[in-house]
């Protein structure tokens, strides 16, 4: 899953491969890892806690761990050979959604949309009709996203984005070391802070290579 | 999709002032985030010190450098107006650079006095909790006047290296607004610490 959202575009699994997968990672966090780890930790902490060599019924608990893998391991069996069998392949929306995620091609293309849609309600794909407006006139040159007002939701102005940059990942790297080093010394914090100053002023500095538009405007 | 009505935004400008900006708002919500950090040290103090027999124990820090950190403090805030101003409607680069450094110049000293302020301090933060609020307060507000400070020294050099764009004047005003902020709570800080007002 996180090598086909590692970009747009990607077709490492098709739209219902990563259907399923999606739904069995969601099952296997909530049902075979969040509850066990929770069990897991009282099985080990209880006894310590209460001063007993084991819990109460210890080959039912080592019962229950052998169902826990055989059972985990039976849901993505069974998931894999029924959806081979059976079962219609998903589209790009097999649910008739309302919401815009839904209104695109699965995977999205880099771009999302070529026009940005517009919504007037909660539930866009109910409701709009053909007369529903999309927005144009974005540069698709730089990293151009529309502003709206807060109150009336008119469009304003057109935010530009930074462009692609390593300083917000020397920032990054900066505060990882940081939070590492202030385990072994408080020193670490205020080093730590101006090595992520030193990145963030990087990023904020303007580049000599801009395209010189905006320098007309100067004062 | 493409018989679709269209709304053309090609004519708008790439740049909004005040709340129209996003950058607004995400200064706006950290100053909201950073008042509620001071607003909780204050209902701490005031926790500890409806807890204690004496307060503060072993008497008041000196109100020395801590009141010229004050003046000082409120001293640099008409120039950062004057710089405000000149970012939205004048744009004189020359003015904007001279009041910026006059703001920037009385800060730092300001930070000079707060470091005496701090060894002046007659307790450790170990000492008592009374030494550990203390502490806890005027280091917040310390970090604050360092990151705001640094702010002015990046915000002077931008405007003498450059090139200056249309959104560093929003830059510049939100700087104002950081710095506002900073002294608005120096006050505020000089006040719990210094004159311990009682009745809450």
């Amino acid at each position: 899953m996180r090598l086909q959202l590692a970009r747009p575009g990607n077709h490492v699994l098709d739209p219902d491969l990563y259907n399923q997968v999606f739904t069995v990672h969601g099952s296997t966090m909530m049902f075979l890892f969040g509850v066990p780890v929770m069990e897991a930790v009282a099985i080990y902490m209880v006894p310590l806690m209460i001063g007993t060599r084991n819990t109460a019924f210890p080959r039912l608990n080592a019962y229950s761990y052998w169902v826990y893998p055989t059972g985990g391991l039976l849901l993505y069996l069974i998931n894999a050979v029924t959806s081979r069998r059976h079962g219609a392949l998903a589209g790009d929306d097999p649910w008739g959604g309302d919401g815009l995620e839904w209104a695109t091609s699965s995977p999205p293309p880099d771009y999302n949309f070529q026009h940005l849609p517009t919504v007037r309600g909660r539930s866009p794909l109910w409701e709009q009709g053909d007369d529903q407006p999309v927005v144009v006139g974005l540069r698709s040159d730089r990293r151009e996203i529309l502003v709206t007002r807060l109150i009336d939701a008119e469009p304003d102005h057109r935010d530009v984005l930074p462009d692609k940059a390593w300083t917000p990942l020397a920032t990054a790297i900066a505060t990882g070391v940081t939070f590492i080093g202030v385990i072994f010394t408080p020193w670490a914090l205020p080093a730590g802070m101006i090595l992520a100053t030193i990145a963030l002023v990087g990023w904020f500095w303007p580049k000599r290579d801009r395209p010189r538009e905006w320098l007309e405007e100067q004062p | 999709m493409t018989r679709r009505p269209r709304i053309d935004v090609s004519a708008l400008p790439s740049m909004a002032f005040g709340p129209k900006a996003t950058l607004w708002w995400g200064v706006a919500a950290m100053l909201a985030i950073e008042t509620t950090m001071f607003a909780l040290l204050f209902a701490t103090y005031y926790y500890l010190r409806g807890n204690e027999a004496v307060w503060p124990p072993g008497g008041r820090p000196p109100i020395g450098p801590a009141t010229v950190c004050l003046a000082l403090l409120l001293l640099s805030v008409p120039p950062m107006i004057l710089v405000h101003l000149e970012s939205g409607k004048k744009r004189s680069l020359r003015r904007m650079r001279f009041w910026l450094i006059v703001s920037m110049a009385i800060g730092l000293l300001a930070l000079i006095a707060r470091a005496a302020e701090f060894g002046e301090l007659p307790f450790r933060w170990d000492h008592h909790a009374y030494g550990s609020i203390v502490w806890v307060t005027l280091g917040m507000h310390a970090i604050h006047l360092i990151a705001s400070g640094g702010e002015n020294i990046l915000f002077v050099a931008l405007l003498f290296k450059g090139p200056v764009e249309e959104r560093h004047l929003l830059d510049l005003r939100l700087n104002a607004m950081y710095w506002y902020f900073v002294v608005a709570w120096a006050v505020a800080v000089y006040a719990l610490i210094y004159l311990d007002p009682g009745a809450l």
